[in-house]
């Protein structure tokens, strides 16, 4: 010990001695400590934009938001050409219908319901739903946050409304698909990382805290959009989403009177007369519809739905998906539906219905074409169908609901109905007008037959369905990654 | 041994023996005797002389003894008189010289002056004295010989010899215990005027009136445990260094082969792991000193390079590629997967530009460099020019390459019949589409595509020369090299690197004043095809080539081969790096113990690409079109640090101080323009006549500031403390977090220089030391801008279209603002003990590396908006080991010299802790108290002889053999666990070296486990793709078979998937590589003169040489089967010095 003891005095005494050496020592020691935070400091990156910066003027902060809409459309790594990568660019359609009796698609596990819980698609309608809702969490967190005198309040309440609204939208989709879903409502990982399943029941609150929210932030034109086209929320699309969330949790007063609120804005809204304008862009009926890109060679200016149905079947060893054997029939000869929605083609002997509400697909799309057509989101019609299935539950007029009915009839061609049907045959007229107006649309036809209690009476018997595996496949697997990188993940039960 | 001082040192110790030599030469003789004896013996006078004038006296011992008895009597008499008067009836003469007395026989004398018959050799008298260069000391009992003659005398106790009568071509040897030896040669001396005096390196000799007055200074020979090694911002030895540092000399580099420096270090630093990652010369090279620390698969083991103080830091880019198992892109940062698979940056350096290599691994040797030391830290030093006569030095080399052995493969007869038996198992006919070898194919056809594609013996050449010299003041070196390499595959690929290398250093008269530039410029050119996987292709498949010398399709397609394996040999690829490192320091000596100096550091290295898929390498009836990557790498560093170096004694010891700030900054740029729709192959090396083309750009910039020190003290060589700290600030990290501290302790006692203890030990051990240190350094490797959120249009590389006429702008990562760093705990212990005069040298040391608090990115559910973030990991991951190093010197004699090298390293990775696993992404992977290289895998029970099918344990007799169990990893019927890290791997060097012939052989060896071969061939036994001769007659046939391979089949099962996940898919692979062998002879001087050398030396160094290994395959450190393997390497060259 004695030689460490020795030296430290000694080096003490050094010290002293050593004053001058010392002072240098410690002035070098002072000048590296005091400009040490600029030392490290490095120029925030060129190619990219932090939070804070991002939500400073209306301009960047519109940014985001536009990115949340780009996401939505072009899928979430961009690749969805075909409709098949996110949940709101076409696959939502795709899985749910083909899980239904609605379409036929041949290589997806969901046409015969024998989803396994790896299944791909399942993946991806998981991801993309939940990427979504991050973008707008990190828009309503970056706007709340921001303290900039120039994002103006005006437009951090048609932001943060619509990011609100896309939230709800985003979760919407999620709760059918899965059930119960973690509800993550902030981009801060650490308080969402190992979180358990929120019960579906409080992810619905959340969409109706959301959309109430977003009704009253939102301006009640299409102000919104720079271009004044129907591409971004508005009030009318949280009521319209509203009306939808109220008739699926049962309060059918306040579905009556949302969807009542969307029908009274007859100033904006209007049933197209001729069917194959409905889906053209901007058109009278849509409420909101998703712009897509006409820069991607290969869907050129088609959407992803019409890009998915309209192709070339002879020329492909796949068959798309086209019209089950259970819904071709229900159209009835004079109804225009058949003819303008649509469309048929032949392969190895056989004639086969595709969707046809959008004009424009694989076959005769351009790149860097025209663009005629948005994807539709939300559509006016099924206000309709809202209001008239939720007066019916409501218990209130029955006639007023025939006449919701009617309205849609009468476009499509078809007789209206009497006003002498009972309930329970209003309620099946319904469930069919339904089927048949909004079918090959965001998956409408499964999320009835689940929310109305028929799914396994209808689909068990289905021919290509059988042998049922079961009635777990009413929910699809929560994607295993997911519950291997977190624990609190419980499956659904079967996968 | 290996002479390394800095030049600095080494200038000093010229100048303080010029100014010795200056001194010596003045003393005057103004000596007196008073003396009075009667008939005393010569003897006894003279030892009177001695005591009187401190004159030394040199003569023969007889005749002193038969001397006459002297009678005198003297007061204050002046020497020369006295002698005068005793002499002069003596029948000897005596000279001074100097402050020597010398006595000879008289008649020597009166030959030597009497004029000399022609016909006889003139003789000359030697006489001097023998000095210790580095203390300045009279050296006794130096042996003096005469070459050739048996005669021999030594040194006395003062350091004086005298060697009367030698011809001009006598050669005098000097040898003594623990020193250089040195020779003269009179020959070269003999046209001197008498009274002149030449100085030359270690000699002044003076011509007298009867022959030469030598004055010599020995260099102390630098003993193993002596030698000097370079660690952070200084130097230490052995002997009293406190941290684990590993050296690897220019020798030792030199005599290797290998294209990049790094792989020459295979095997010869205990505790440290380097492999190839693939056969190409300017790959990647992964290296991973005591065992992998991080659970992070995107975190490379790459240690620290530093350059003569510059860091070579290399940003991973996002998306660049890297990751654990593929080692760091390198150079290569724009996200292209490349040919080679990246890039090495010391691949453009040559290993004869380097002085040395340092590897540091302990808290001790590594804390200086606080955050970035996680991973050890390797030190590069580049020669340097040294004082003396002007030296020039050209090598030529000539060395050819070829692959060490194919993978024994089924002939067409034997692959058809597995063929035949698959599709009669399966029940099935075999067709056109499912059996193209069975139906379309020529069933007599046979290649054997190994040899087909690798078949060709590599060539290179290597030119190089160096000027070095100086004087004391001024010294430099000069160098340039180029070199010339083709890949061992028989279709194109080649490498070519120049370089040009200088240094010089320069201090003021009073050496207070010194500055030093090192400079270096490099360039290297890749040429390289990719090689298809060719082991498994059928070996009656078509050609590569049709008849019209263009790639076979057709027959490929038809047959149902869709992926066409041949396309890369089609698509050249192209990287040119150019690497400029340069350091300028400056220092200035304020007081003779304190010295402040400055380095000023700066590298770049700048790279393009060029990657072709013309179309001539797809398939024509898709009617392709060409495309081509274009892509531009590049990288700067500069670093600026000052510091102050204070040495004080203090008590009986010595004190040293160093104090030092470092601000460094680096800047990677990563960028490729993907050009598409090329029309025309013609056009496809321009991007403007691409149709379409897409850029993407990644950048990194990264700024780091520290200041650091270090406290010495060394108490009489018996107690050693050193303490080293370091705060550190990194811009990867938030506000907030960007600085840290490090620091180590280290300590070493030398029980040998203990009294105490020397008394008990036993004569022959000479050495004995216990050292230990602990440390904590960090790591901050995570990549740049992580803690911020980062908003663009184009993240990850996809391009965002406009939205309602605006600019998308989208989040790119998840932010996690409060990662810190990474902080990794070093403990070590060692002991070393030195035998026979430290000849032969034994050190063991015992670590253990606490990794805690990693630094890495850490998996998120994709609910959470990513699937990962940059996060500090609570496991804590320890790697346990011991080292082991002996250096022997066995055999020393003056023609045979045997040096032999000891080292070994064996390291246990365990993963310590980790809080709350069970709720990770890792619950079924990883494991407490296991590696996290393990792997948990099913037992294979051999192939049922009833089915044929593979058959797996049910451990947990749930009578299914079942996947993952959903408590953990090794519970469920995946019990059997495979620790993939290497268990201990080292090497054993031997020198031998007779007269002019040295011969060094050198082995690595390494004890793992790896993935057998005939498994990855793929599993299913009779698809369409060729076996190992392994399975013949060993696969099942007939019910009741007992085999150990599966029935053939063209349909994979269950248990072919189980198989890859059982432990019969890991084989033991312990291997002893004789990794090289280096013989080199110098030719006689003779030779060298006729053609106007100084010296000249052929040498033949061979790399790779053979494998003694259990395992099959073609190379046990191949893990990736189908990867070009290493090759063989020869080479000659020829040495000549001027």
């Amino acid at each position: 010990m004695w030689p460490f003891v020795k030296f430290l005095i000694l080096h003490q005494m050094t010290i002293q001695r050593n004053l001058n050496t010392y002072r240098v020592l410690t002035g070098l020691m002072i000048l590296v400590c005091f400009s040490c935070k600029k030392l490290v400091s490095i120029p925030e990156p060129v190619d990219t934009m932090t939070t804070v910066k991002l939500f400073t003027t209306d301009s960047q902060a519109n940014s985001a938001m536009v990115g949340v809409y780009g996401q939505l459309i072009n899928g979430f790594d961009n690749s969805a050409i075909d409709g098949q990568s996110g949940f709101s660019c076409g696959l939502s359609t795709l899985t749910a219908s083909s899980s239904s009796d609605e379409l036929t698609g041949f290589y997806l596990n969901n046409d015969g319901n024998k989803l396994i819980s790896v299944d791909p698609s399942s993946l991806a309608l998981w991801k993309t739903a939940y990427q979504g809702i991050y973008g707008a969490n990190a828009v309503i967190e970056g706007i709340e946050a921001s303290t900039s005198l120039s994002l103006h309040n005006n437009v951090r309440n048609n932001l943060t409304g619509e990011a609100k609204f896309v939230r709800a939208f985003c979760y919407f989709y999620l709760v059918n698909f899965f059930g119960d879903v973690p509800l993550a409502l902030t981009v801060d990982f650490n308080q969402t990382a190992n979180m358990s399943r929120t019960p579906k029941a409080e992810v619905y609150a959340q969409i109706v805290k959301d959309l109430l929210d977003a009704k009253a932030k939102l301006p009640d034109d299409f102000s919104g959009s720079k271009t004044g086209e129907r591409i971004r929320a508005n009030k009318w699309a949280a009521t319209a989403l509203l009306a939808r969330v109220y008739l699926y949790t049962g309060n059918y007063a306040e579905a009556v009177s949302q969807s009542g609120e969307v029908i009274g804005q007859t100033g904006l809204f209007q049933l197209k007369a001729d069917l194959n304008d409905v889906f053209l862009k901007n058109s009278s009926e849509a409420i909101w519809q998703l712009q897509q890109s006409n820069k991607d060679s290969f869907r050129g200016n088609a959407t992803p739905e019409g890009a998915s149905f309209l192709v070339d079947i002879s020329q492909t060893n796949v068959y798309p998906f086209v019209l089950s054997d259970e819904l071709v029939p229900l159209f009835e000869d004079q109804d225009k539906r058949k003819k303008a929605w649509l469309t048929t083609s032949g392969k190895d002997g056989k004639i086969y219905y595709t969707p046809y509400k959008y004009k424009i697909g694989k076959i005769n799309s351009s790149f860097q074409g025209e663009i005629t057509e948005y994807y539709m989101a939300l559509r006016f019609a099924e206000q309709y169908l809202i209001r008239a299935e939720a007066r019916v539950l409501a218990n209130q007029s029955l006639d007023l609901a025939i006449a919701d009915l009617n309205v849609i009839r009468h476009r499509a061609g078809v007789n209206d109905l009497p006003s002498t049907l009972s309930r329970v045959e209003v309620i099946s007229a319904v469930e069919r007008e339904r089927r048949l107006e909004l079918f090959a649309e965001w998956g409408h036809r499964w999320f009835d037959l689940k929310r109305t209690g028929r799914a396994h009476d209808v689909l068990s018997v289905i021919p290509r369905k059988q042998p049922w595996s079961g009635d777990y496949q009413l929910l699809y697997p929560i994607p295993p990654v997911e519950i291997l990188n977190n624990h609190n993940l419980i499956q659904n039960p079967g996968y | 041994m290996i002479k390394n001082y800095s030049p600095y040192l080494t200038g000093l110790r010229y100048f303080v023996s010029f100014v010795f030599l200056m001194l010596i030469s003045v003393v005057c003789f103004s000596q007196t005797i008073t003396l009075s004896v009667r008939n005393a013996p010569l003897q006894k006078v003279m030892d009177a002389v001695k005591k009187q004038t401190k004159f030394s006296v040199i003569s023969n011992k007889s005749l002193l003894n038969s001397a006459p008895n002297v009678t005198i009597s003297v007061v204050n008499e002046p020497l020369t008189s006295f002698l005068a008067k005793v002499f002069k009836d003596q029948p000897s003469v005596y000279s001074i010289e100097d402050r020597t007395i010398i006595i000879s026989p008289k008649e020597n004398k009166n030959n030597s002056r009497t004029p000399v018959p022609k016909a006889q050799e003139p003789t000359v008298d030697v006489n001097g004295k023998v000095m210790n260069k580095k203390s300045g000391e009279p050296l006794g009992a130096v042996s003096v010989k005469v070459k050739g003659i048996r005669t021999a005398t030594s040194t006395t106790l003062k350091g004086e010899f005298y060697v009367p009568k030698q011809s001009y071509n006598s050669v005098l040897v000097f040898t003594s215990v623990g020193f250089d030896s040195l020779q003269v040669h009179l020959n070269e001396y003999r046209d001197m005027q008498e009274g002149s005096v030449l100085a030359v390196k270690n000699l002044t000799i003076r011509k007298t009136d009867y022959g030469y007055s030598l004055s010599v200074s020995l260099d102390p020979a630098v003993s193993y445990l002596d030698e000097v090694m370079v660690q952070g911002y200084g130097t230490t030895d052995r002997r009293t260094g406190t941290g684990n540092v590993a050296r690897i000399s220019a020798k030792e580099l030199e005599q290797q082969p290998v294209s990049n420096p790094l792989l020459a270090l295979q095997g010869r630093v205990p505790g440290m792991i380097v492999s190839p990652t693939n056969g190409y010369a300017s790959s990647p090279v992964k290296i991973e000193i005591r065992g992998r620390k991080n659970i992070g698969s995107s975190f490379v083991s790459d240690p620290m390079y530093i350059i003569d103080g510059v860091p070579l830091t290399n940003l991973d880019l996002n998306g660049s590629n890297s990751s654990y198992e593929r080692g760091s892109m390198g150079v290569i940062q724009n996200g292209l997967v490349t040919t080679t698979g990246g890039q090495s940056p010391l691949y453009n350096l040559n290993s004869r530009d380097i002085e040395s290599i340092e590897v540091l691994k302990d808290g001790d040797a590594t804390a200086i460099y606080g955050s970035r030391a996680a991973n050890g830290v390797i030190l590069i030093t580049t020669k340097k020019g040294k004082p003396g006569a002007t030296k020039f030095s050209v090598n030529l080399e000539q060395g050819f390459s070829a692959i060490t052995q194919y993978s024994s493969m089924l002939n067409t007869q034997q692959y058809l019949q597995v063929r035949r038996d698959a599709f009669k198992n399966d029940n099935l006919q075999p067709t056109a589409t499912t059996a193209p070898d069975l139906v379309t194919w020529d069933s007599t056809k046979y290649t054997d595509w190994q040899k087909k594609l690798w078949n060709h013996i590599g060539k290179q050449t290597n030119a190089s020369m160096g000027v070095s010299g100086g004087d004391v003041q001024t010294q430099f070196r000069i160098s340039a090299n180029y070199g010339r390499q083709t890949e061992i595959l028989t279709t194109k690929g080649s490498n070519q690197r120049a370089s040009f290398a200088f240094n010089m250093s320069h201090s003021t008269l009073n050496r207070r004043f010194k500055i030093q530039l090192n400079t270096m410029y490099t360039y290297s050119a890749v040429d390289a095809i990719a090689s298809p996987g060719l082991a498994t292709l059928p070996p009656n498949a078509p050609d590569i080539y049709n008849a019209e010398g263009t790639l076979n399709f057709a027959p490929w397609r038809t047959a149902g081969y869709f992926d066409f394996p041949f396309t890369s040999l089609e698509m050249p690829y192209y990287s040119n790096t150019h690497l400029m490192t340069s350091n300028l320091n400056l220092s200035y000596e304020i007081a003779h113990n304190l010295t402040f100096s400055t380095n000023f550091g700066y590298n770049s290295t700048s790279n393009g690409q060029k990657n072709y898929i013309p179309i001539r390498a797809q398939d024509p009836i898709y009617n392709p079109t060409g495309m081509a990557f274009f892509g531009t790498n590049t990288n700067m560093n500069w670093i600026i640090e000052p510091q102050i170096n204070y040495s004080l004694k203090l008590g009986e010891g010595k004190l040293t101080a160093l104090v030092g700030a470092s601000l460094q900054k680096t800047i990677t740029r990563g960028a490729g323009t993907l050009g598409t729709g090329y029309e025309n192959d013609e056009f496809i090396e321009s991007i403007n006549l691409a149709q379409q083309s897409s850029t993407t750009e990644n950048q990194g910039y990264y700024k780091y500031a520290a200041v650091f020190g270090r406290i010495n003290y060394n108490w009489q060589d018996k107690y050693i403390i050193n303490i080293n700290g370091r705060r550190d600030g990194s811009s990867r990290f938030g506000p907030g977090n960007q600085y840290g501290n490090f620091g180590s302790l280290g300590a070493a006692w030398l029980m040998s220089n203990e009294d105490w203890i020397k008394d008990h030990l036993p004569s022959f051990i000479s050495f004995m030391k216990l050292r230990g240190s602990y440390g904590l350094t960090g790591s901050d490797g995570v990549g740049d801008y992580q803690y911020l959120t980062k908003w663009s249009k184009n993240p990850a590389g996809t391009v965002w279209y406009d939205y309602d006429g605006s600019t998308p702008l989208v989040s790119g990562q998840a932010v996690n603002q409060n990662y810190k760093w990474q902080v990794n705990k070093k403990l070590e212990g060692a002991f070393s003990i030195g035998f026979l005069d430290s000849r032969i040298n034994l050190e063991v040391a015992l670590y253990r590396d606490r990794c805690g608090n990693q630094l890495t990115r850490y998996p998120t559910p994709f609910y959470t908006g990513f699937p990962s973030v940059t996060a500090n990991w609570p496991a804590v991951v320890d790697n346990k080991g011991f080292e082991l190093s002996i250096n022997a010197n066995l055999i020393n004699t003056e023609n045979f010299n045997w040096t032999m090298t000891l080292n070994g390293g064996r390291n246990s990775n365990i993963l310590k802790d980790y809080p709350n696993i069970q709720n990770s992404p890792y619950a079924s992977t990883l494991k407490i108290g296991e590696s996290i290289n393990t792997v948990y895998l099913y037992h294979y029970t051999g192939v049922d002889p009833l089915t044929g099918n593979y058959t797996f344990e049910d451990r947990n007799r749930d009578g299914v053999v079942s996947g993952d169990d959903p408590r953990g990893p090794g519970i469920g019927d995946k019990y059997v666990r495979v620790d993939l890290s290497p268990k201990f791997s080292g090497g054993m060097g031997n020198t031998f070296t007779y007269k002019k012939f040295s011969l060094s052989c050198f082995f690595d060896f390494k004890n793992q486990m790896f993935t057998d071969p005939v498994s990855s061939y793929g599993t299913i036994i009779g698809g369409l793709n060729n076996q190992p001769t392994a399975i013949l007659g060993n696969y099942w046939k007939a019910p009741g078979d007992q085999v150990k391979y599966a029935k053939p089949s063209t349909i994979s099962n269950q248990g072919n998937m189980m198989y890859l996940s059982s432990d019969a898919k890991y084989v033991s692979a312990s291997y002893i590589r004789l990794n090289n062998i280096a013989l080199s002879y110098t030719l006689d001087q003779k030779i060298a003169r006729k053609i106007g050398a100084e010296s000249l030396r052929v040498y033949m160094n061979a790399q790779n040489i053979f494998v003694l290994t259990n395992a099959k395959g073609i190379d046990p450190d191949l893990q990736q089967f189908g990867s070009l393997p290493p090759a063989r390497i020869l080479l000659c060259g020829l040495s000549l010095n001027f």
